[in-house]
């Protein structure tokens, strides 16, 4: 479903979206069909939620966001990541 | 006094003091990254001062080679490494669950701000002269 859809369903609460559909564009992750994967009171449960999902499934596209936004921002940057010796 | 600098498993380690709200921690297991863009820190050590998720924190995604993380912004009061000081320090707070204890990673940004000189023969850190 759409943002908008998303925030009609859910006002005023966290959610966790996994996104369908979404590509990156000048550094922005832009999010056009997504999937509600939970609804949450706190920011402390939807982000502990997403930490849980994603040790499970680093592959999924899934992120916390709160409906009171009328749109999703999402900045991107890109990170080789940390390689210690084994 | 400059900032002792760490070799371990390959990476570079040094001792930083982030403050949040009249509270402060000691980190020790943070890494000075020229690769990355921004300072990022764990969210498990900075819960520990007050440090959460809110409504307005800004979301950033990080594209990485194995796999992707988002993670929120947030302005701390300071950062301080050696004596060098930092204050309103925007910076990156996620889990950073990469396998080893990692409680946060000095980037490009901070580094260009203390304009830091990265010395790997006395393994110290000092800002320089501009």
């Amino acid at each position: 479903m759409t943002w908008n859809e998303v925030r009609i369903l859910h006002p005023n609460r966290w959610v966790l979206l996994e996104a369908i559909n979404a590509h990156s564009e000048n550094n922005r992750h832009i999010v056009e069909d997504m999937t509600v994967a939970g609804v949450y009171e706190t920011s402390l449960e939807a982000w502990q939620r997403y930490h849980e999902l994603h040790r499970l499934y680093p592959q999924r596209d899934l992120f916390p966001y709160h409906t009171s936004h009328s749109q999703i921002d999402i900045a991107e940057r890109v990170w080789i990541g940390v390689r210690p010796a084994t | 006094m400059n900032a002792a600098l760490q070799l371990k498993d390959g990476l570079l380690y040094c001792q930083v003091s982030v403050s949040f709200q009249g509270q402060r921690l000691s980190l020790n297991a943070v890494i000075v990254d020229t690769g990355s863009e921004r300072t990022l820190f764990a969210i498990d050590r900075l819960s520990q001062i007050g440090v959460t998720p809110e409504l307005n924190d800004p979301l950033h995604r990080i594209r990485g080679v194995g796999g992707d993380e988002y993670v929120f912004l947030k302005t701390i009061d300071r950062i301080q490494i050696g004596t060098f000081v930092s204050e309103s320090c925007e910076i990156e707070v996620g889990k950073m669950d990469y396998g080893f204890e990692l409680d946060g990673i000095i980037g490009l940004d901070l580094l260009l701000e203390i304009g830091a000189v990265i010395d790997l023969v006395r393994m110290e850190m000092y800002a320089g002269n501009r």
